[in-house]
């Protein structure tokens, strides 16, 4: 009896726990660096948590997706804003998307891509305006940095932000892009993407898309690009096989997108989630330099680097001098979340209990 | 105003940021233009500077 009770009073008085898994993308993440091959790690954190805020990079699996009740799918560029304090999150029951679909799109690859927006209607029941077509091709350009990090331009920024007011103006309150994609990438590196390895040549490309939309207008959005189908390989990777399995990417788009939080600025803009709310933030130990991870590496968050998910970055929190706590796999960032929603200091869940110190000796890092 | 997309290289001075580091790289970054997409892609620890990759939209 006094255990009910004692359960009862902590879901009565106990703040909401909220967390952000960051998987930056461009950098080969090792996990979360092909086709939303990071779901699962967003499926399992979220069952420990009461909010989980991602982005479309680890919730994105082309043709397959996951909806994940206590789940914010927040775009990147809106999820650094976040994390700096600058806007709120404000959870939504559902979004009308704008379909923003590239000129430089090929007549039959457009049809494809109108397939798929009419599925997520009649089979999701998804709300969709009618859709934009830009005034002019994108002309999207891919690069690969010195770092080995993926970026990317558009020739056409102006056209797409018209056609996304266009949307805007019909109603629709988020804005799903489909930009043209080279078909030209280097065949080693997209032979390698395929099989699991190596930087996924788009990616830093379809973040700039949907960062300059989100920058403009402050709603939520995601890119998928449009490319034409690439032969049968029977050695693709499980990791990379999402992307195989259909003609478009926008499925998993237009599901996210369908309940992602509106961005709001200012307080008097109504009930919101903060970054002061924030109790934890997850990322790749290697790739401790994006401006989300920063924002959050600071006392009361507990920061999580994951050392399992490799990338071709060496940016840790360490060398930044930055407080976190360094573990091998998302299994175990998923035991500290869970003690550190528990109010358990996780070194107590050790054989290794070392003795107080005077203050001022500092603190030793996790010892297991 | 019609707008162009840049990719930027940035070397950023780890020793002379003091406090807060996102300000400090925006406020570098924005000497070039208006940033999209950035983060800190290399660190040399010894003269602790850190090279920042980066896409920036300027007015064309």
């Amino acid at each position: 009896m006094l255990f009910g009770s004692s359960m009862v009073q902590d879901m009565c008085h106990r703040r909401p726990y909220t967390a952000i898994l960051v998987v930056p993308t461009g950098i080969g993440a090792a996990i979360g660096g092909y086709a939303g091959d990071a779901l699962p790690v967003a499926r399992g954190l979220a069952a420990v948590v009461d909010t989980l805020i991602t982005h479309p990079n680890v919730m994105n699996g082309a043709q397959l997706y996951w909806p994940i009740a206590n789940a914010l799918y927040v775009e990147g560029y809106g999820l650094d804003q976040f994390a700096a304090g600058r806007w709120g999150l404000h959870p939504v029951h559902g979004n009308r998307i704008g379909l923003v679909l590239d000129q430089g799109i090929e007549t039959e690859l457009r049809w494809r891509h109108l397939q798929a927006a009419e599925a997520a209607r009649a089979t999701l029941g998804l709300d969709l305006t009618d859709y934009v077509v830009t005034d002019a091709p994108l002309g999207v350009a891919l690069r690969t940095a010195a770092s080995g990090a993926t970026w990317g331009t558009i020739q056409q920024p102006d056209a797409l932000l018209r056609a996304v007011e266009k949307a805007l103006a019909a109603g629709a309150t988020a804005i799903a892009v489909v930009a043209r994609f080279p078909d030209d990438t280097d065949d080693t590196v997209l032979q390698s993407y395929r099989q699991g390895q190596g930087v996924d040549p788009l990616a830093g490309a379809e973040a700039v898309i949907s960062h300059l939309v989100v920058r403009t207008f402050q709603v939520p959005c995601a890119h998928a690009p449009a490319l034409s189908p690439l032969p049968l390989d029977p050695k693709i990777s499980p990791k990379s096989a999402a992307e195989e399995i259909g003609y478009t990417f926008l499925p998993c788009v237009l599901a996210g997108l369908s309940r992602a939080p509106q961005f709001v600025t200012t307080l008097a803009q109504g009930a919101a989630l903060w970054a002061d709310q924030v109790d934890a933030i997850i990322a790749p130990t290697s790739a401790w330099g994006g401006s989300a991870v920063l924002s959050l590496s600071r006392p009361g968050i507990q920061a999580i680097a994951v050392d399992a998910n490799t990338t071709t970055l060496a940016v840790t929190a360490d060398a930044l001098g930055l407080p976190v706590i360094r573990v091998a796999s998302y299994l175990e960032a998923i035991g500290l979340i869970v003690a550190h929603r528990a109010g358990v200091q996780a070194q107590a869940l050790t054989a290794k209990v070392p003795r107080l110190q005077a203050l001022g000796q500092g603190f030793p890092p996790l010892d297991r | 105003m019609a707008l162009v997309t840049q990719f930027i290289t940035l070397e950023i001075s780890l020793v002379d940021a003091e406090g807060d580091l996102v300000a400090w790289i925006e406020a570098a970054l924005a000497e070039q233009g208006h940033p999209l997409r950035w983060a800190i892609t290399h660190i040399d620890p010894v003269p602790g500077m850190a090279t920042v990759e980066a896409v920036i939209t300027v007015p064309s």
